[in-house]
């Protein structure tokens, strides 16, 4: 019995850490780490082709996340 | 409301960093129709995305949300964009370089040959005219291989393109009566092109620009309306009103007249 529950645990433990894996991150970026990729579907005030964060290696970039609400 | 209070931030922050090689990037997952009007009513000058996809990768639960990244493309900061600092920002800027014109800069994402790397180097830069004779150079060395005389050729195609949709966006900037940003692309492809045929149809494209009366009332206009905002900044509500009134009333039918329509209704809801 007491191998069941530890059994029971264990498998717990191992569907708990799958689902958490599953989820999509909701961390911020670690300070010091490579930036994640940012996308846009429209982009506007841009002259030039869509800016991405590989393009933009050697500047600083300042991302806002904002909306019109 | 919080999301509108920090535009004012945003603004000073990239007129003060925009020369020292600092972009700003301003995302909503919202979509465009709601965004576009938006970004036209408050003028704003930096970059807008709608349509984003990156606030989980970026992990935000609340906005507004700022995040500095560094020349190296590592995160430097992040928070609110009320609590970002100067100083933060001069440390971020370390080594970073601002491209001479960065909208002709071409990102060319392809593995090529060493020997046509320089050019593609030089694209990266905006310096199209250079690259390409880099890459005419080893279209016309015999001693260059197959694979490094298809990668110039490649690059060769990637740049064509890239003018061109530098081109179509022009047409598009004159048909949203922006033509002040129109001749500013076609001045940077006519500059760094003059001896090409596109080179050639950009310079031509300024002339009919400039002697269209609908695109001069255009220019005027905007450059009216900055003056304006410079005469209104420091005077109070009541006195700041008539003046704009009778300058959407001048420039009628203009983009910047309805922009300061739109100041005018703030005005009003403000009482």
């Amino acid at each position: 019995m007491k191998l069941t529950l530890a059994f029971a645990a264990v498998a717990l433990a191992a569907l708990g850490l799958a689902f958490k894996s599953a989820l999509p991150s909701a961390e911020e970026p670690e300070v010091g780490k490579p930036a994640p990729e940012i996308n846009g579907k429209t982009w506007l005030n841009n002259l030039g082709t869509d800016p991405n964060l590989v393009a933009l290696r050697g500047q600083a970039v300042l991302i806002e996340f904002w909306a019109t609400w | 409301m919080p999301c509108r209070g920090a535009w004012p931030h945003l603004k000073e922050v990239d007129a003060e960093f925009a020369s020292q090689g600092l972009k700003v990037l301003a995302l909503s997952d919202e979509a465009v129709d709601l965004v576009e009007p938006y970004v036209e009513q408050l003028d704003l000058n930096f970059t807008v995305a709608a349509g984003s996809h990156s606030s989980g990768a970026y992990g935000v639960t609340g906005i507004p949300h700022s995040v500095l990244i560094d020349a190296q493309g590592n995160v430097a900061w992040q928070g609110s964009p009320y609590e970002l600092s100067k100083a933060v920002i001069k440390k971020a800027l370390k080594g970073a370089k601002r491209p001479k014109t960065d909208f002709l800069a071409l990102h060319y994402a392809a593995e090529v040959d060493a020997r046509v790397s320089k050019s593609v180097e030089l694209a990266g830069d905006g310096e199209l005219a250079a690259a390409l004779k880099e890459a005419d150079a080893v279209l016309a060395d015999d001693k260059a291989t197959e694979a490094q005389k298809k990668d110039a050729t490649g690059l060769k195609d990637a740049i064509e393109k890239h003018v061109k949709a530098l081109t179509d966006q022009a047409e598009r900037l004159v048909k949203a009566r922006d033509p002040d940003r129109a001749i500013r692309v076609l001045d940077g492809v006519a500059k760094e092109l003059p001896s090409s045929e596109a080179g050639a149809k950009a310079k031509k494209r300024i002339d009919e620009i400039n002697a269209d009366p609908k695109m001069k009332a255009e220019i005027d206009a905007a450059k009216a309306l900055e003056r304006l905002k410079d005469q209104i900044r420091p005077l109070k509500r009541d006195k700041a009103k008539p003046k704009i009134e009778e300058f959407v009333k001048k420039y009628e039918g203009t983009k910047a007249a309805e922009r300061a329509k739109f100041q005018l209704q703030t005005i009003k809801s403000k009482g």
